[in-house]
């Protein structure tokens, strides 16, 4: 027996942590003071408790951190409808680009220009009329003003006229120069449907932006 | 603000924040009182998921340990379950007043005290700490790993303080023994 108190074996680890109470630890330490064993135990307590702390920490084999903030499953087929649907829309104004090109590039004026440096102007009129008449079947219609030099009659582009319910606003139009027997001929049109092209770029674009936005979230996640 | 007041209002990022600082210190623990593999991180992540729903309830001031009550009382009714089916063989109870004694050393071999922690001696502890009975070696690493208080421990633990003073000296000594039976030289042999 060493001290105040005979070997104090089970409060020796608690001594070591400094978690015994003022009055324990007093009596442990005047103990450690005249016992060798016991400052032998301690000092191989507190070599295995370093031991025991240099443990190195072990690793999962996968993130054990739950997905709290997962994505609405509404997302992942908001992208695909997304991608899709701008996809379609640039078909489209591309398409409708393509249309309008042609309308006011062939625009029907070959043949009536054609009738019309031969000479024949009532003819041009008149293929310029139902030209006009065939291409705006249930959308607003070329009108045709009269023709000049009294050649061409009136009637066919009247009832080109009538019979497509055409705006007063000349779309069509045929001007022949007297006597150099010149004519030229020409026909604008509006595109034959829908909205104009950029519309569908616009929507082409609003849904490659939700698409996009929608990826984002969803890798996020 | 911090991460913990964010994660309490709702802040699913600061809650993630939190979670990943802990996440490897709650494995360890854990894996070393279940044996590492998918059921220790079953219990990790569903110790975390729990965390999150009682967040707004937390009023304590150490959420590392509040992180590792949950955990390790997920750990502890594992091994309950297992031992009721069987596929764990029961341990004789470890609150008793029986010490494991103080083995005496073989000649010849390394000081313990002079051992570095080097891999043949850390593998030695590992191997040491398998031995120990499951709550004792719960409070040992609580305190000798993860450095928490015999408070906190005993708060961690829901024990009596005494309890955890007990478990504590008991597990060293058996890491010790079984060390000094690896042929290590104890300073008072």
């Amino acid at each position: 027996m060493s001290g105040m108190i005979e070997h104090p074996e089970l409060l020796l680890s608690a001594y070591l942590d400094d978690a015994l109470a003022q009055g324990e630890h007093d009596l442990v330490r005047a103990h450690l003071d005249g016992c060798a064993s016991c400052q032998a135990r301690v000092a191989e307590l507190r070599a295995t408790s370093r031991l025991i702390g240099a443990l190195p920490q072990l690793a999962p084999s996968r993130s054990l951190v739950p997905q709290l903030d997962r994505a609405p499953v509404w997302l992942r087929p908001l992208r695909l409808l997304g991608a899709m649907g701008s996809g379609l829309f640039v078909f489209l104004f591309l398409a409708s680009a393509v249309i309008n090109t042609g309308s006011s590039l062939g625009g029907g004026t070959t043949t009536a220009e054609r009738l019309a440096e031969q000479g024949k102007f009532g003819a041009a009129v008149n293929a310029l009329a139902s030209d006009a008449a065939s291409k705006s079947i249930g959308t607003p219609v070329p009108a045709a003003a009269p023709a000049a030099g009294g050649a061409a009659p009136s009637s066919p582009l009247d009832s080109a006229r009538a019979a497509s319910g055409a705006s007063p606003t000349p779309v069509a139009r045929v001007d022949t120069q007297g006597a150099s027997a010149s004519a030229t001929a020409t026909v604008t049109y509006q595109p034959p449907f829908g909205p104009p092209p950029v519309v569908f770029l616009g929507l082409a674009l609003l849904c490659a932006v939700a698409a996009l936005v929608a990826h984002r979230r969803l890798r996020r996640s | 603000m911090d991460d913990l007041d964010r994660a309490r209002r709702g802040d699913v990022r600061a809650f993630d924040s939190l979670a990943r600082a802990h996440e490897r210190a709650l494995y360890s623990h854990v894996a070393r009182i279940l044996g590492p593999g998918a059921d220790a991180e079953d219990v990790v992540q569903d110790a975390l998921v729990s965390a999150w729903r009682s967040l707004p309830g937390f009023e304590g001031t150490s959420f590392k340990a509040w992180l590792f009550r949950i955990a390790r009382n997920r750990a502890i009714d594992v091994i309950r379950t297992q031992k009721r089916r069987g596929e764990l063989p029961l341990e004789p109870p470890d609150d008793g007043d029986g010490d494991p004694g103080w083995a005496e050393p073989a000649a010849g071999g390394p000081e313990l005290t002079d051992i570095a922690a080097g891999h043949e001696a850390l593998a030695a502890v590992e191997a040491a700490l398998a031995l120990v009975p499951v709550e004792q070696r719960d409070a040992l690493l609580l305190r000798d790993v993860e450095g928490f208080s015999y408070e906190e421990i005993a708060s961690i633990t829901v024990a009596e303080i005494g309890t955890v003073k007990s478990r504590i000296h008991r597990a060293r000594v058996t890491v010790r023994n079984e060390l000094v039976a690896k042929g290590w030289r104890g300073s008072a042999g």
